[in-house]
C-alpha cells in the first residue's frame, strides 16, 4: 500500500466518518465534567483501599473485644473501632461530593462556591484525621498488646523496644500524614484550576 | 459565556469527524481513542477564548488536535490511564465489510510505524491538505513539509517491501 493507496482508502473513512454524528450539545460539555472527575478517581481508589483494610482491623478488634477486659482497653477498643469505621466513610464522602459537583448545568459561581465549600469540607475531614490518626496510634498499641500477647500494657513496665517502636511510629505517620494531606491539596487545587479555565 | 459554548458547540459538531480520525491515527485502542478524544475537546474548549478567528478554525482545531496528541502519548507512556467516559464511540468500520476492515488495519499498521511528527505529517497529507497548510499547521517551512513527506514516502516505500 502505498501514500496514494492510502490517500484513496483516507477518502472511503472520510466519507463514512462524515455521515456519523458522534457526539451530541450535551456530550461536549459532559467531557469536560468526566475530566474533573477523573481528577479524584485515583484518591477514590487509595480511599476505598485504605478503606478495606480499615475494616479488617476494626473487625479483628470487634471479634476480640471481649478480650479487653478493664474499662480503660474496653474505651480504647472502642474508639479504635469507631475511628476505623467512621473516617473511610468520611473520606470518601467527601470525595464523593467534590467529584458529584455539576460544571456544566450550573453557572460558574455556584460551582465556584460550592466547590469551595466541599473543598474546604475534605481538607478539615483529612485534618481531623491527622489529628485523630495521631491518638489512634496510642491508643491502639494497649488495644493491640492485650489482644495479641495477652498484656496490660498500663500495668507492665514499658521497655526500650517500645519507645522505639513508638517514636518510629510517630516518625512515620508524621510524614506520611504530611505527604497525605499535600496530596489532597495537589488534586483539589488542580480540580480548582480546572473549573478556573472553564471560566478564563 | 452561553453564546460562547454554543458557538464551540457548534465547531465541534461541524469537525468531529477531524477529531475522530486525529486519534484513529494515534489511539492504540478503543478506549484510549476515548479518552484521546475527550482530552483533545477539552484543549479545543480551553485554547477557544484565545482562538478569536486569528486562522482559520481548521488550522486551529488541527494544531491543538495533533498537539494535544503528541502530549497524550508521551504522557500515556510515563503513565497509563483510563477514563471512564460515558460517550457511545463510532464504529466506522462495518462488520460485514471486512475487505475494507482488513484495509483499514493494513492502513494503521503503516502508519504505526511512523514516529508521532510523521503521523501528523500523512495524517494531514491524507486530509488533503496542501504543503503551504500543511506547513501553517505544523509551524514546519513548506520546503521541509516536502522533504519530510517525500522521507515518509520513502520509509513507507521501505517497510512495505520488509
Amino acid at each position: 500500500m502505498d501514500l496514494e493507496e492510502m490517500k484513496t482508502l483516507w477518502t472511503t473513512m472520510s466519507e463514512r466518518v462524515e455521515k456519523l454524528e458522534v457526539l451530541n450539545k450535551q456530550n461536549i460539555m459532559e467531557m469536560t465534567q468526566l475530566k474533573y472527575k477523573n481528577k479524584f478517581s485515583k484518591l477514590r481508589l487509595y480511599e476505598t483501599s485504605g478503606a478495606v483494610i480499615c475494616y479488617v482491623f476494626a473487625l479483628g478488634i470487634l471479634f476480640n473485644i471481649d478480650k479487653l477486659n478493664t474499662w480503660y482497653l474496653m474505651a480504647c477498643g472502642l474508639f479504635c473501632i469507631g475511628f476505623l469505621m467512621i473516617m473511610p466513610i468520611l473520606s470518601l464522602r467527601s470525595i464523593h461530593s467534590l467529584s458529584r459537583i455539576n460544571l456544566s448545568s450550573n453557572s460558574y459561581k455556584d460551582v465556584l462556591i460550592r466547590f469551595e465549600k466541599e473543598k474546604r469540607k475534605t481538607l478539615l475531614i483529612q485534618r481531623v484525621g491527622i489529628f485523630l490518626g495521631v491518638l489512634l496510634m496510642f491508643v491502639s498499641i494497649p488495644v493491640a498488646d492485650m489482644i495479641l500477647n495477652g498484656n496490660n500494657f498500663f500495668e507492665n513496665e514499658i521497655k526500650a523496644p517500645v519507645w522505639y517502636a513508638i517514636i518510629f511510629a510517630s516518625i512515620f505517620l508524621f510524614f506520611a500524614s504530611r505527604w497525605g494531606y499535600g496530596w489532597y491539596k495537589k488534586i483539589t487545587s488542580s480540580a480548582e484550576n480546572l473549573i478556573k479555565d472553564l471560566e478564563n | 459565556m452561553q453564546q460562547q459554548k454554543e458557538d464551540f458547540i457548534q465547531i465541534i459538531k461541524a469537525n468531529e469527524g477531524i477529531i475522530y480520525k486525529i486519534t484513529h491515527i494515534y489511539a492504540k485502542d478503543k478506549e484510549e481513542q476515548k479518552d484521546l478524544y475527550q482530552e483533545i475537546v477539552y484543549q479545543l474548549w480551553k485554547s477557544f477564548p484565545s482562538f478569536r478567528g486569528k486562522s482559520k478554525i481548521s488550522t486551529w482545531l488541527y494544531r491543538v488536535a495533533l498537539n494535544t496528541s503528541i502530549a497524550h502519548l508521551n504522557q500515556s507512556k510515563k503513565s497509563s490511564h483510563t477514563l471512564t467516559s460515558d460517550f457511545k464511540f463510532w464504529n466506522i468500520e462495518d462488520e460485514k465489510d471486512t475487505e475494507f476492515q482488513d484495509r483499514m488495519q493494513l492502513l494503521h499498521d503503516h502508519i504505526n510505524q511512523l514516529n508521532v511528527v510523521e503521523k501528523g505529517l500523512v495524517l494531514l497529507y491524507l486530509e488533503g491538505k496542501t504543503y503551504e497548510e500543511i506547513a501553517v499547521i505544523t509551524g514546519f517551512t513548506t520546503t521541509n513539509v516536502g522533504t519530510r513527506l517525500g522521507r515518509i514516502k520513502q520509509k513507507l516505500k521501505t517497510n512495505i517491501k520488509k
